[in-house]
């Protein structure tokens, strides 16, 4: 415990300077200039919220990290879906980058990849349902978050998953 | 910036949008263009019953919610079909902005209102013609 003691106290500062620096420069309202403080709810930041952030943002990036292997497992192994789910992959992509600039990532099990093979349609289906399960965990998520900074994060890829998710086809459409 | 000053926020921004909602839904036609009518007149549906909902949460939190303004400036232009989407798709990600900016500011059962919400602007974002974002209600990080 001791020993990665200092590396769980650098995480904490990145979470803090980095929720904030993902959302500098954004106008959060364009009717308004006036400035944003912290979330007067959630009062000054504890190691208890800290701690309990760190973990949420852990969960939700290897959460998209394991829908991002699938997604690519799917493409490689479902040719006929390999455009369709171009979009959701470039997507989860920008999320673990968006979460890796909230906090350095956590060393994260290795697992190995899902093999993906078999009929388009069932294997769209199964990425519709591991696309909504993803968002319905980052909302989940978001609403957990200690941190307002961290929370709008969260909600904004949930958003996002939603967005992608409304986009995906009905059915694996033609072979390519 | 506190919970109530973000609701305000928020509620005024329901009334912008419901009133260009119910200026876009007069001039779009319903038999030329039923599918941008329908995605309208649903529109302002959603957010009537969003705009009454945070009324009633600031009433309920003892504080006078902020009234509509008397007008609103028109985009412009705003007579095609084309004109019509695109300003109620602007409104949408306006919207998506400050639901996104009340998520920050709120807890619990407010916040899990304003995920919604976001979403919901996201989605209908499609609906009036826009892309997938990587970060509805925020952009692209360190754009503003």
């Amino acid at each position: 415990v001791l020993a990665t003691h200092p590396a769980t106290v650098s995480r904490r500062g990145a979470l803090v300077t980095g929720a904030v620096l993902l959302t500098a420069g954004c106008d959060l309202d364009p009717r308004t200039s006036e400035p944003v403080e912290p979330a007067p709810t959630s009062g000054a930041p504890t190691t208890t919220d800290e701690d309990s952030d760190l973990a949420l943002l852990d969960d939700v990036r290897a959460a998209v990290a394991q829908a991002l292997t699938t997604v690519l497992a799917t493409r490689q192994g479902v040719p006929r879906l390999r455009t369709a789910l171009g979009p959701l992959a470039a997507m989860h992509r920008a999320h673990l980058a968006a979460l890796d600039g909230a906090a350095s990532p956590a060393p994260a099990a290795s697992r190995p990849p899902p093999v993906v093979t078999g009929d388009p349609a069932a294997a769209l289906g199964g990425v519709r349902r591991l696309e909504t399960r993803l968002q319905r965990r980052c909302a989940d998520a978001s609403v957990s978050a200690g941190s307002g900074e961290l929370a709008r994060l969260l909600a904004a890829l949930s958003a996002s998953v939603a967005q992608h998710l409304a986009r995906l086809p009905e059915g694996p459409g033609t072979p390519q | 910036v506190t919970t109530v000053d973000a609701l305000q926020t928020t509620l005024a921004g329901e009334h912008a949008a419901l009133w260009l909602y119910g200026v876009c839904g007069g001039r779009a036609s319903e038999s030329l263009n039923s599918s941008l009518y329908t995605t309208l007149r649903a529109g302002y549906d959603v957010h009537r019953g969003q705009r009454d909902q945070l009324v009633r949460t600031l009433r309920d939190l003892g504080t006078t919610p902020v009234p509509a303004a008397v007008a609103y400036d028109l985009p412009s232009p705003l007579a095609s079909a084309v004109d019509l989407q695109r300003a109620a798709r602007d409104v949408e990600q306006r919207c998506a902005a400050t639901y996104a900016a009340l998520v920050a500011q709120s807890v619990g059962d407010q916040r899990r209102r304003a995920v919604t919400a976001l979403t919901g602007a996201a989605l209908r974002v499609l609906d009036l013609g826009g892309d997938p974002e990587d970060l509805p209600g925020i952009g692209s990080p360190g754009a503003g």
